[in-house]
C-alpha cells in the first residue's frame, strides 16, 4: 500500500499556521506570566505538534529546526531552564524562523533567514549537546524488506510473556504469528508448568512460556523488534545457535527507510483553500437536507392528484420547504463564517514590537473577537486593520511623558471592539491618544487645494480628508507609517468589501475608527425595483427613503441636470432608465418614484418606475460570467427565473459625479 | 462488518493521515481531538467498544496517558489494543505508556505502511 502524503499537506499548512499563531499568543502571555506551568505546557505542545507534522508530511527543515526548540521548551517546562527575557526573545525569533520555513514549504517565499546563530542560541539556552538526535535522522526501522543475507541463521528463543501482557491489550499469539512470517520453525516447546490450579487461576493473566527453535535470515534486531512492545515485562532471550561467520549482515540491514519526501519544489500545489468546519455544523446541514427531501416527497404526493381540497396540505408543505431552505441557506452561509480573532491574532505581537520600537507603553484590548465574519472578508481585513493599528501606535498614542503631562495614565490603550449590528459587523479601533489635529489637517488640505481659503468645512468633513489619496500630516516620515499611502488604501479596501469606514475624534481623548462590513458577501438584503421592463436590485443598506415628488420640488441646474428638493435638502436626480438606456420607462418623476440612496454621506435620488418587494438576493458575480460593469455589483436570479442586476450604489455615484463633472466643465 | 478504530490526536493533519491509512486498510474510523473527547466517543461507540485505539500523547484537555488509564478502566476497552503515537525524543514515554496500559507504540514520523505493520502486531489480521 502506498499513500501519497502530499494530500494532507494543505491540512498541515493550515494547522501549522494556526499552531504558530497560538504559539505567538501564548508567548506574549508568557512574558507576563513566567511561572504559568499550564502555559508552558501549551507552548511545548505547539512546538511538538509542528515538529511531528512537519516530519511526517515531508518538511524535514521545519522538523529539524523545531526539534531543537522542542528540546529547549521541554527543559523550560521541567523547570530546568528559567523563563527570562532572553529566552522570550529567542522564542519569538524561533517563531519567526518557523514562519519563514513554513512559508517556504508552502511555496510562498524562499526567504529563509540563516538560522545558524539562532540554533546555536537555542542550544546554548537548553545546554544541550550539539549533535543530539535530530528529527529526521531515525525513522524507526521496522522493515521486513531488509532480507539482506540469504544465509539463514539458527536461533533459540525463550519467550515468557509477563502475566499482565493481556491486560495491556497485548496478544502473545499475534507476536508468535509475526515470528512465523520471518522464521522457519524447527521445534516449539510449550512450557505450561506455570498454570495454577483452576480455582487459583486468574483468567486474565498469562501463565504460558515458549521455547522456539527456528531458522531465519533476518537479523537479531529485526526478530527482537517483533517483541519490543512486551520486552520489558517478558522474559525474552534470543540466542544464536550457530555463530555467524560473517559479521557483516548488521551493516547490510542498515538500509535507510523511506527518505522523507523531498521538499515539494516540483509538486504542483492545488490552489484550493481549505475551510475548516466544525462537524456539528455539517451534521446539521445533513439533517436539513434530509428535511428538504422529506418535504419534497410530501409535495410530490400532494401534487400528484391535486384537488382544491388538498390546498391546506400543499401550503403546509410549501411552508415547510421554505423553512428548511431558509435555514439551510443560513447554515451554509454560516460555514463560511470565521471568528474575527483570526484577523486579530497578529496584533498583540505587532503592538508589542511597534511600541518597543517607538518607546511607548501600549496595552491592546480586543472585545468581541468571537464575532464571525465571512472568510473572504476576514482575509481582506488583515491589511487595513494592521494599518489602523500601526497608525494608532505611531500617531495616535503619545509617549509616556507626554501622557503623564496630560494627566493620562502612562499606558496608552488601543481597544478593538467588534459586534453585530443588524446584517453588519461593526469593528471599532479606538485609541485614547491625542486625537486628530483638526487645524493641521485643514491647513494641509488648503495647501493641497482640497479646500479654498475662504471655505470653512465642518469638522467631520475636515477629518474625512485623511482618507484622501496621498494625504499625510505626519511631520516626519517614520519607519512605521506616515508615508502618505495609507488611509485612502484602507478606505478602498473596506469599500471593496462592500463596507464603509468612518471616524470620530476628540482632541486630547483619542480617535475611533469605525468599520462596517456586511456579514457575508454572497447574500444581500435588497429591494427589487422596476425600470421599464427591467428589474434591478438595490442593496437595502444604501436606501434612505423613497418618495413621489410634487412638480414644485423639481428643478434643473445648469439647465440640464434635474435636482429635487427634499425637506430643504437639494439632491441630484439620476434617472436609471437614462443611465442604463432603457426604453419604455416613466420619465416624469412626479408619476414615478424617487429612491434616495446614500453613500459616504453623499445622497442621490434615483428615478425608478416602482418598487416591487424586499428580498434576499444571492449575488452571482458578473465578472466571472461576463465582465465588470460600472455601477453593477453583480446579478441575481429572481423567483420567476429572470435575471436581475444588482446596483452598486457607490460605483453609480462615482460614475455620475464623473460624468456630470465632465459635462459641467465642458459646458 | 468492518472493524472500528478510534484515532485520538489534536493535530488534524496527523489524524487525517492515520485515519486515511486505517480506512485504506478496511477500518471504519472514529476521530477525537483529545482524551476527553475520545472517552466520550468510546462510550458512544457501538457496545462501548472499538477494535483498536491509536492515540497521541501530547494533547490539550486530556493527555494521552490519562486517556489510556481511563480507557482501561472501562470493561469494554479492557483488552483493546492501544497504540501510542510518540516521538523519538520521548523514549521514557514508552515506559510510562506501558505502565498505564498501552499495548504498543509507533514512533513519529512514520509512513503509512509502517503503521500498518505495527497494527499487525497487536490486532489479528
Amino acid at each position: 500500500m502506498s499513500v501519497d502524503l502530499s494530500i494532507f499537506q494543505q491540512s498541515f499548512f493550515q494547522e501549522a499556521t494556526e499552531l504558530l499563531n497560538d504559539l505567538e499568543t501564548n508567548l506574549l502571555h508568557l512574558e507576563d506570566q513566567k511561572e504559568d506551568r499550564e502555559l508552558l505546557n501549551t507552548i511545548f505542545r505547539c512546538a511538538h505538534s509542528i515538529k511531528g507534522g512537519s516530519a511526517t508530511f515531508g518538511f524535514p527543515e521545519i522538523a529539524q529546526f523545531t526539534h531543537g526548540l522542542e528540546t529547549l521548551l521541554d527543559r523550560v517546562r521541567d523547570g530546568k531552564v528559567p523563563v527570562t527575557g532572553e529566552l522570550c526573545r529567542v522564542l519569538f525569533q524561533s517563531l519567526d524562523q518557523m514562519r519563514a520555513l513554513l512559508a517556504q514549504g508552502m511555496g510562498q517565499s524562499n526567504l529563509v533567514p540563516d538560522d545558524t546563530e539562532l540554533t546555536a542560541h537555542i542550544l546554548a539556552l537548553s545546554e544541550c549537546e550539539p549533535g543530539g538526535p535530530t528529527a529526521t535522522s531515525s525513522p524507526e526501522q521496522t522493515s521486513q524488506d531488509a532480507k539482506s543475507s540469504s544465509v539463514a541463521d539458527k536461533f533459540l528463543l525463550h519467550f515468557a510473556p509477563g502475566p499482565d501482557v493481556m491486560r495491556t491489550g497485548g496478544d502473545p499469539c499475534l507476536l508468535l504469528g509475526q515470528l512465523l512470517e520471518i522464521a522457519d520453525v524447527e521445534s516449539v516447546t510449550r512450557n505450561d508448568l506455570g498454570i495454577p490450579p483452576l480455582l487459583e487461576m486468574d483468567p486474565e493473566a498469562c501463565y504460558v512460556a515458549w521455547d522456539i527453535q527456528f531458522q531465519s535470515s533476518e537479523s537479531r534486531d529485526v526478530i527482537l523488534e517483533i517483541f519490543d512492545f512486551v520486552s520489558d515485562e517478558s522474559d525474552l532471550r534470543l540466542e544464536m545457535v550457530t555463530p555467524i561467520e560473517d559479521e557483516n549482515p548488521e551493516i547490510a540491514t542498515a538500509i535507510p527507510t523511506g527518505q522523507p519526501a523531498a521538499p515539494a519544489d516540483n509538486i504542483s500545489r492545488p490552489e484550493t483553500t481549505i475551510l475548516r468546519v466544525p462537524a456539528d455544523k455539517v451534521d446539521r446541514l445533513v439533517n436539513l437536507v434530509g428535511e428538504l427531501i422529506i418535504t419534497q416527497s410530501m409535495l410530490n404526493e400532494v401534487t400528484l392528484d391535486f384537488e382544491m381540497d388538498r390546498k391546506p396540505r400543499l401550503l403546509e408543505a410549501v411552508a415547510a420547504m421554505e423553512r428548511a431552505s431558509r435555514e439551510l441557506q443560513e447554515r451554509i452561509m454560516g460555514i463560511r463564517l470565521v471568528q474575527l480573532k483570526h484577523a486579530y491574532a497578529r496584533f498583540p505581537r505587532l503592538v508589542r514590537d511597534l511600541s518597543a520600537a517607538v518607546d511607548k507603553k501600549i496595552e491592546l484590548i480586543t472585545v468581541g473577537e468571537e464575532t464571525e465574519l465571512d472568510k473572504t472578508l476576514i482575509e481582506g481585513l488583515g491589511d487595513p486593520l494592521t494599518h489602523l493599528v500601526r497608525n494608532a501606535v505611531d500617531h495616535g498614542l503619545e509617549g509616556p511623558a507626554e501622557r503623564k503631562a496630560a494627566g493620562k495614565p502612562e499606558h496608552g490603550t488601543i481597544k478593538i471592539i467588534s459586534r453585530y449590528e443588524g446584517g453588519n459587523v461593526i469593528i471599532e479601533i479606538n485609541d485614547d491618544g491625542k486625537g486628530l489635529d483638526r487645524d493641521r489637517i485643514l491647513s494641509k488640505a488648503r495647501e493641497r487645494g482640497l479646500v479654498s481659503e475662504s471655505e470653512i468645512p465642518t469638522d467631520d468633513a475636515i477629518y474625512a480628508f485623511i482618507f484622501h489619496p496621498g494625504f499625510s500630516t505626519a511631520k516626519q516620515v517614520t519607519n512605521l507609517s506616515g508615508r502618505g499611502v495609507g488611509m485612502d488604501i484602507v478606505r478602498q479596501a473596506i469599500q471593496g468589501m462592500n463596507g464603509s469606514i468612518s471616524l470620530s475624534t476628540n482632541p486630547g481623548q483619542g480617535t475611533s475608527f469605525r468599520i462596517r462590513l456586511p456579514l457575508t458577501m454572497a447574500i444581500m438584503e435588497g429591494l427589487s425595483l422596476r425600470v421599464g421592463k427591467e428589474v434591478y436590485i438595490l442593496p437595502l443598506t444604501s436606501i434612505v427613503e423613497s418618495l413621489r415628488p410634487s412638480p414644485s420640488d423639481l428643478s434643473l441646474i445648469t439647465g440640464k441636470h434635474p435636482v429635487v428638493s427634499v425637506r430643504g435638502e437639494v439632491l441630484s436626480v439620476l434617472a436609471l432608465h437614462e443611465w442604463f438606456g432603457i426604453d419604455g420607462a416613466i420619465t416624469n418623476p412626479c408619476e414615478a418614484l424617487l429612491i434616495i440612496v446614500e453613500n459616504e454621506g453623499h445622497k442621490v435620488a434615483l428615478l425608478v418606475d416602482e418598487l416591487i418587494t424586499q428580498n434576499q438576493a444571492v449575488i452571482k458575480s458578473l465578472e466571472a460570467n461576463y465582465r465588470k460593469v460600472d455601477g453593477i455589483t453583480g446579478a441575481t436570479i429572481l423567483g420567476d427565473g429572470r435575471v436581475a442586476l444588482i446596483i452598486d450604489v457607490p460605483g453609480l455615484l462615482r460614475g455620475m459625479n464623473h460624468e456630470r463633472g465632465l459635462a459641467t466643465r465642458a459646458a | 462488518m468492518s472493524r472500528v478504530a478510534l484515532v485520538v490526536d489534536d493535530s488534524t493533519s496527523m489524524r487525517q493521515m492515520v485515519s486515511y491509512t486505517l480506512k485504506d486498510a478496511g477500518f471504519s474510523v472514529i476521530e477525537a481531538g483529545n482524551g476527553q473527547e475520545a472517552l466520550d466517543k468510546l462510550a458512544a461507540a457501538t457496545g462501548g467498544k472499538v477494535d483498536l485505539i491509536i492515540t497521541d500523547l501530547n494533547m490539550p484537555v486530556m493527555d494521552g496517558l490519562t486517556f489510556i488509564k481511563n480507557a482501561r478502566t472501562k470493561p469494554s476497552a479492557k483488552f483493546t489494543p492501544i497504540l501510542m503515537l510518540t516521538t523519538e525524543s520521548g523514549e521514557n514515554r514508552k515506559a510510562e505508556g506501558k505502565a498505564v496500559g498501552a499495548t504498543g507504540w509507533i514512533v513519529k514520523p512514520f509512513q503509512p505502511d509502517q503503521l500498518i505493520r505495527v497494527i499487525q502486531k497487536v490486532l489479528p489480521a
